[in-house]
């Protein structure tokens, strides 16, 4: 068995195992407590290891969105966060010793992470930076030790790494948000706090870009999964449920639904084989990456409407999979804001 | 930040009547009476909207995100001062006497808010166009009576309607379909009246009505010609409220399961004297899904209007999003489906006046007669009498029976029509809108994500999508088809009416 077989083996066991019976608890947080075991067990599954590589983490991902994508958005948020750091060469500092350590990292990964628009801006004072304002939806921020965020400098755009427990770090209560709701994510306000210079990580967005690339199987890999339990459940259903004298996969417009999710799910598989190659144009993938994640979303409120009143309802799963996918769709940004970068990347 | 900020967010939304309705505008010229009400209601639900709706939407829904049995008081007794639960009953029987197009036009305006506080008052509409398409008059005025009262003291007297069982949606939407249903719920005839046992699942308002029209048949294995009306009170032995469902959205409008157990309601709970499949169904749901038209065009309403507000106010790579030309297309994109949505549902509000239930409530100049009497007069008990007699519901079913087929086939194919297209539309609306708003729109403070999981339900709730293009086949496209096979079978041609 290859390693990425046996993570896949590992991570479908835990999913099963561990996430499944707490869905209901996750899908309420944070009206709800986030259920205990889940973070821990990522963990122990080495999924916010330093060294993880994103093939692994797309393996793993697509397995735990298929039972619930909350953990995956956080193990993927965690994995960009420390791969930006990294990346940046931020763990070479000494002031950010603890950027190399264990703890979870965040950052706002459903935000266009090379702009900075709506980020706290950044002042240097000798050798010391000040921040103000506030960085929104950032996702792990309630779990995490490490803070990965874009700020607006005056030369415009650079990126930070904070620890969550240094003062001037105001950390907001968890957000209820469309979907992902058992991946606790928060605001971070600063209140011109100072902080050493050394926090700035790069002042390129370049870097963004580099690591928004490599872990775009991964984004779709989490899409993919959504969709895979989506399609499923609408199948067993179709076949299960009984309506107009027979049971309702019978039915030609129902068969057509579950045909175009399937192409749907076609995409979105071909779309994460695709971003796991190397040597893959730039145009492709990034079509592949907008095409899976905007499919995905349409693909699972067709999952609900298959399910009629009963996959409006919690019950079914349903409508998680339409709230995740949708909120998926904005991993590293909005889909019209990349698409005009695809019309830049012509061959 | 202020993720939402409701007096920037009004500014968006001061079109006038005219502005929104040219169509009806126009047409006011030659009604100018039925011009009036429509931009009354227009004004009074706007202000519903700014002076509760838009303040305590996002709370409510929390709350019952917390609590799935929590009610929406507030909303209840803030909307009983308008006098919006009892809007479109008739002035002889204590309420506003508007028409129904006028109170789907205030449904919009309220859904653009809040489709879920919107659905709360609107199921109302369901359930009052079931009673009156019964004809018994005598039930309507009962039933409006207690509704006016309690709404008066801020307590309606609430209704749901009960058609769905567990395994039965789209089979008891269409008389083709209901006729090979497996229902599990009956009312058995017995002595004084009859017995009811069963299940009801996601009825709107199910777990906050006290009157209940539920709608059974005697027999279930003939459910075509068996079907009727029931009016259950909430206090009958036997009748229970079952679980309330956690709903991925409209989450201010319960929805509940009803559970009948050897409920026994007399004779006289029965409304209707003729099955209801058919004629009375088709003119009901011809009426109600052109209100869901409205909804669905409230859904792409309020996603715009959030989305022009979260443009002209936050910037993307250092310019107002407003300035950029992408969402400059996607803006007008979304005007542009407000417009063709609200046509759609214009058009079936207006055949339903020409061709269906509205007309029969409008017959025989009622409404003018009803606008010019004292409100002393239609309380009295002569007007009760006549109103209430036996002569009036004969009157009413022989309307009923003298609409021609392709007038019911018209209205019902407008409504399906509208219900369809402003559905979709909302939901389209909502993707544009999240577009613009980015991550921004996946926080629940910013509102819209609440309108994308709202707007989903009005794809499904009044029959599917799905099986409303199946009637829209049957009545407006090769009327007199069944829906069950789509398939044209050689050899077996579909006889055409030909329409005046």
């Amino acid at each position: 068995m290859s390693e990425i077989d046996l993570l896949r083996e590992s991570v479908r066991r835990f999913a099963r195992e561990v996430v499944g019976p707490t869905r209901e608890a996750l899908n309420h947080f944070p009206e709800r407590p986030l259920p205990a075991g889940i973070v821990s067990g990522l963990g122990e599954l080495g999924l916010f290891d330093a060294e993880i590589e994103p093939g692994l983490v797309s393996a793993a991902l697509e397995e735990l969105a298929k039972v619930a994508a909350a953990p995956a958005a956080l193990v993927l948020t965690h994995a960009v966060a420390r791969a930006l750091v990294r990346e940046a060469g931020g763990g070479r500092s000494a002031a950010l010793g603890g950027l190399n350590g264990h703890g979870i990292f965040a950052c706002p990964i459903y935000s266009e992470l090379d702009l900075t628009d709506g980020a706290p801006s950044l002042r240097r004072i000798g050798a010391e930076i000040e921040l103000e304002g506030t960085a929104q939806l950032v996702v792990g921020a309630p779990l995490a030790k490490v803070l990965v965020l874009p700020v607006r400098d005056a030369a415009g755009w650079a990126l930070v790494g904070l620890e969550t427990s240094e003062p001037g770090v105001v950390l907001g209560e968890p957000l209820l948000t469309l979907g992902m709701r058992g991946c606790p994510t928060a605001d971070v306000s600063f209140q011109q706090r100072r902080f050493p210079a050394d926090r700035v990580l790069a002042t390129s967005p370049e870097v963004v870009r580099r690591v928004a690339r490599r872990f775009r199987g991964a984004a779709v890999a989490i899409s993919a999964g959504i969709l895979a339990s989506s399609v499923q459940a609408a199948t067993e259903y179709a076949q299960e449920r009984y309506q107009g004298g027979g049971a309702i996969i019978e039915h030609q417009e129902v068969r057509a639904i579950l045909g175009r999710m399937l192409e749907d799910l076609a995409v979105c598989q071909d779309s994460r084989e695709l971003l796991e190659r190397d040597t893959v144009p730039e145009w492709r993938a990034l079509a592949a990456f907008l095409r899976a994640k905007e499919r995905a979303a349409h693909a699972t409120s067709d999952g609900v409407q298959l399910l009629g009143g009963n996959g409006y309802m919690e019950d079914y799963g349903q409508e998680r999979a339409m709230r995740d996918a949708k909120q998926a769709q904005f991993l590293f940004g909005r889909t019209d804001v990349a698409r005009q970068a695809l019309a830049g990347a012509v061959p | 930040m202020k993720h939402f900020d409701p007096e920037a967010f009004t500014a968006q939304s001061e079109q006038s009547f005219s502005q929104m309705y040219p169509a009806l505008a126009a047409l006011g010229k030659h009604r100018p009476q039925a011009l009036k009400d429509y931009e009354r209601i227009l004004r009074e639900a706007r202000r519903f909207r700014r002076e509760y709706i838009e303040p305590h939407a996002l709370e409510v829904e929390r709350a019952v995100m917390r609590d799935p049995t929590y009610v929406a008081e507030g909303a209840i007794r803030a909307a009983s001062e308008y006098g919006f639960f009892s809007t479109m009953i008739p002035r002889a029987f204590g309420g506003g006497g508007l028409s129904f197009g006028a109170m789907i036009i205030a449904l919009e305006e309220l859904g653009a808010g809040c489709l879920g506080i919107s659905n709360l008052l609107g199921v109302h509409g369901l359930a009052l166009a079931t009673v009156s398409a019964t004809g018994d008059l005598a039930a309507m005025e009962k039933v409006s009576r207690l509704l006016t009262s309690g709404e008066r003291a801020g307590r309606p007297h609430l209704l749901s309607t009960a058609i769905t069982e567990p395994s039965a949606g789209t089979d008891v939407e269409d008389a083709d379909f209901l006729r090979v249903a497996r229902l599990v719920s009956e009312a058995t005839p017995v002595r004084g009246g009859y017995r009811l046992n069963g299940r009801k699942v996601f009825i709107s308002n199910g777990s906050i009505a006290h009157t209940h029209v539920v709608i059974l048949p005697t027999d279930k294995k003939k459910p075509v010609e068996t079907t009727f009306a029931f009016l259950v009170e909430t206090t009958t032995p036997g009748f229970r409220v079952g679980r309330v469902e956690r709903k991925m959205g409209q989450k201010a409008c319960p929805a509940a399961e009803l559970i009948f157990e050897d409920c026994f309601v007399p004779e006289s709970a029965r409304l209707n004297s003729k099955p209801l499949p058919g004629r009375a169904i088709e003119l009901v749901l011809g009426a109600t899904r052109g209100g869901v038209g409205a909804w669905g065009t409230a859904a792409a309403r309020g996603a715009f209007e959030r989305a022009l507000v979260h443009a002209k106010t936050q910037r993307l790579d250092g310019r107002f999003l407003i300035d950029h030309q992408w969402v400059q297309i996607k803006l007008a994109d979304m005007q542009r489906n407000v417009m063709l949505a609200r046509a759609s549902y214009v058009d079936a509000m207006l055949s339903n006046e020409l061709f269906g239930l509205s007309r029969l409530a409008a017959r025989n100049g009622m409404n003018e007669i009803q606008r010019l009497l004292p409100q002393r007069v239609l309380d009295s008990a002569a007007v009760k009498k006549v109103m209430t007699s036996r002569r009036a519901r004969e009157g009413f079913q022989a309307a009923i029976d003298e609409l021609a087929d392709w007038e019911v086939d018209t209205a019902s194919a407008h409504g399906s029509a509208a219900k369809v297209s402003c559905t979709d539309l909302g939901m389209v609306n909502c993707h544009l809108a999240l577009e613009v708003f980015g991550a921004a729109g996946l926080r629940h403070d910013s509102g819209i994500e609440k309108i994308y999981r709202d707007a989903k339900l009005l794809q499904i709730y009044e029959g599917t999508n799905q099986l409303n293009r199946i009637e829209l086949y049957k009545r407006g496209v090769n009327r007199g088809a069944t829906g069950l096979d789509l398939t044209p079978r050689p050899g077996t041609p579909v006889e055409h009416e030909v329409q005046p």
